[in-house]
């Protein structure tokens, strides 16, 4: 049976109303728990949309991306109370630095393949998260306070509103959205895709795999730097067991896989279903529920491996379309 | 006409204790169509691996105009107009046809749009054209050849290697990619050719080269290759020899 392909995207209006949405959801919903569960949905969105570049477009799936959410928040905490330097360009600085940490980090893992790479990438966060507990100059175990300063927008610090949070995450989720938009149809997206699908036949069309890989990686980790140092502005410090957690690469890689790998639209859905069921389950089972929001994701990410492989985007393009199929 | 594109000097593989290649040498020249030929397990793909940068040499050279590419990657090779196709299919099984070849056309083209025009050029005249919107993992193998010499073409090459690529394919099939190979020679691509089916090859080609067990047996027309005893006896006997 052959296959034609065609409405793999979210049509452009489904995107703008969603955007829409987006806009006017704080000043709809003035629920406060709502609002930081909106911000929290922003925040794992950016991360399911940098783990989808790697994870999705270019195959290689991670399940150790708080490495580089931990690094971008302890390098713009650090930035900060030591240096003094604008939280705004610590954020920008500590998305560079990650980058160049997954690119180092990920030259001798980018040649191992498949289950191999994520092995690897489990490790490389469970060192970061150990170096770190270990750094004096760091704070170790301790971790970073941030002092609190006058709330303004160079400040990067709001108490009397969640609402400029919730703005900025939702920038920054937007420009990975477009980051992302702008891959899928360019050069660079293609040799991605071509990576995951088949080295070698990559290789044989021309293109330098590591280099792209790196590309790849390198744009993931500094994505999901910035969701780091967002919730070091947010949550104004930073502890070891708190921004390395495996439960935040665990999380992440969920959210994309349901919503669905290698389209746009996919970590987006995933966040929006994934990240409200988890806090509102976890903030009604209390606090012995830990672990159990844990657990109904593993049980739904295995409906979905037997119902739909392809995520929640792939329900959303058997709704929307019907694939035709030719003799 | 007659300078040497290809020189293969001294080339030895192991894979552990088995020495796929040993001593190969040959020189190809331009525009020419050469057959390689040999029975199963002769080293054939694996020549093939070695000169295209997908398995490193163990021993010996490899110059393209006069350039060394021993142990070149293999994204670095094509980029020098050397391109090939695999006995085993590699295609990119999960993107369209018509993306599989714009890939490749990323080469020479920078933008979606103009990747898009030289594939559907490349498609043509592969003769796949009307896979151009279908899955490339979900067609059958023959058009899953042809999509890959597509993918070849579309790189521009000077020398193409193709691996067996009429395997399994009726007359009619193989027909059209002899034609095709023509055409390509005519165009001054320079082949080698991987085949089997010697009635595909045999009639097409300038020059043969017989690899037997990883030593190069014989190498000339297919009429002096025919009447070679070694080659008789290591693998054209039954096959050709007798149909002449
Ligand atoms: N990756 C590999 N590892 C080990 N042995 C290999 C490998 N590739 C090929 N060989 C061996 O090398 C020899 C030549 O194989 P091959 O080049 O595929 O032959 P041909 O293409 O002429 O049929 C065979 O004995 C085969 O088993
Ligand atoms: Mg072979």
């Amino acid at each position: 049976m052959m296959e034609l392909v065609r409405h793999r995207r979210f049509p452009t209006f489904i995107l703008l109303f969603g955007l829409f949405i987006a806009l006017v959801f704080p000043w709809v919903v003035r629920d406060r728990f709502a609002q930081n569960t909106a911000i929290f949905v922003l925040m794992y969105g950016l991360m399911a949309q940098a783990w989808n570049i790697m994870g999705g477009y270019t195959g290689l799936i991670s399940v150790g991306q708080v490495a580089y959410f931990g690094i971008g928040a302890y390098t713009s905490a650090f930035l900060y109370t030591h240096f003094g330097i604008n939280p705004w360009i610590a954020l920008l600085i500590g998305g560079l630095i990650t980058a160049l940490f997954g690119v180092i980090a990920g030259y001798p893992v980018s040649k191992l393949r498949g289950r191999y790479f994520s092995i690897a990438t489990i490790a490389m966060a469970e060192v970061m998260r150990i170096s770190f507990s270990n750094w004096e100059y760091v704070g170790a175990a301790r971790g970073i306070q941030l002092p609190i300063e006058k709330e303004s927008l160079l400040t990067f610090q709001f108490h009397s509103s969640r609402l400029p949070y919730y703005y900025i995450i939702l920038f920054l989720f937007i420009v990975v959205n477009l980051v992302v938009y702008v891959l899928e149809r360019s050069r660079t997206g293609f040799y991605f895709r071509a990576i995951r699908d088949n080295e070698e036949a990559a290789a044989g069309l021309g293109i330098n795999r590591s280099f792209y890989k790196l590309l790849s990686i390198g744009i993931s980790a500094f994505f999901t730097a910035l969701a780091g140092s967002f919730l070091t502005q947010f949550s104004l410090y930073v502890e070891p067991d708190y921004v390395f957690a495996s439960s935040i690469s665990i999380t992440v890689a969920m959210v994309a896989v349901l919503g669905g790998i290698g389209s746009l639209g996919g970590p987006i859905l995933g966040a929006l279903v994934l990240i409200p069921l988890s806090e509102y389950t976890r903030a009604w089972l209390g606090k012995q529920g830990q672990g159990l929001d844990l657990m109904l994701y593993g049980a739904l990410i295995i409906v979905f491996c037997i119902l739909e492989p392809k995520g929640l985007m792939g329900l959303w393009k058997r709704i929307s379309t019907k694939k035709r199929t030719s003799p | 006409m007659n300078t040497a594109i290809l020189q293969v000097e001294d080339l030895y593989k192991d894979f552990g204790g088995l020495r796929a290649l040993s001593g190969v040498s040959f020189t190809l020249k331009e525009g020419e169509i050469t057959a390689l030929i040999g029975p199963n397990g002769a080293g054939k793909t694996t020549l093939f691996n070695c000169i295209t940068g997908f398995t490193p040499v163990t021993k010996g050279k490899i110059l393209y105009r006069g350039k060394n590419i021993t142990n070149w990657p293999p994204h670095k090779v094509v980029r020098h107009g050397l391109a090939r196709t695999f006995q085993v299919v590699q295609i990119l099984d999960d993107m369209t046809v018509e993306e599989n070849v714009m890939v490749g056309a990323f080469l020479h083209e920078k933008t979606v749009q103009g990747a898009r025009l030289l594939a559907r050029k490349a498609l043509q005249q592969s003769g796949i054209d009307h896979y151009t919107e279908h899955l490339a993992g979900s067609l059958p193998i023959p058009a899953k050849k042809r999509l890959e010499i597509a993918m070849a073409l579309v790189t521009k090459p000077t020398l193409l290697m193709l691996d067996e690529s009429m395997a399994g394919l009726t007359p009619t099939e193989f027909r059209d990619v002899q034609e095709l190979i023509l055409n390509l020679k005519k165009e001054g691509v320079t082949l080698v050719v991987v085949e089997h089916v010697m009635e595909a090859i045999m009639p097409i080609c300038d020059r043969v080269l017989v690899l037997n067990l990883g030593v190069l047996i014989a190498q000339g027309t297919a009429k002096e290759v025919a009447e070679n005893p070694d080659v008789i006896k290591a693998y054209l006997g039954d096959k050709y020899a007798r149909n002449r």
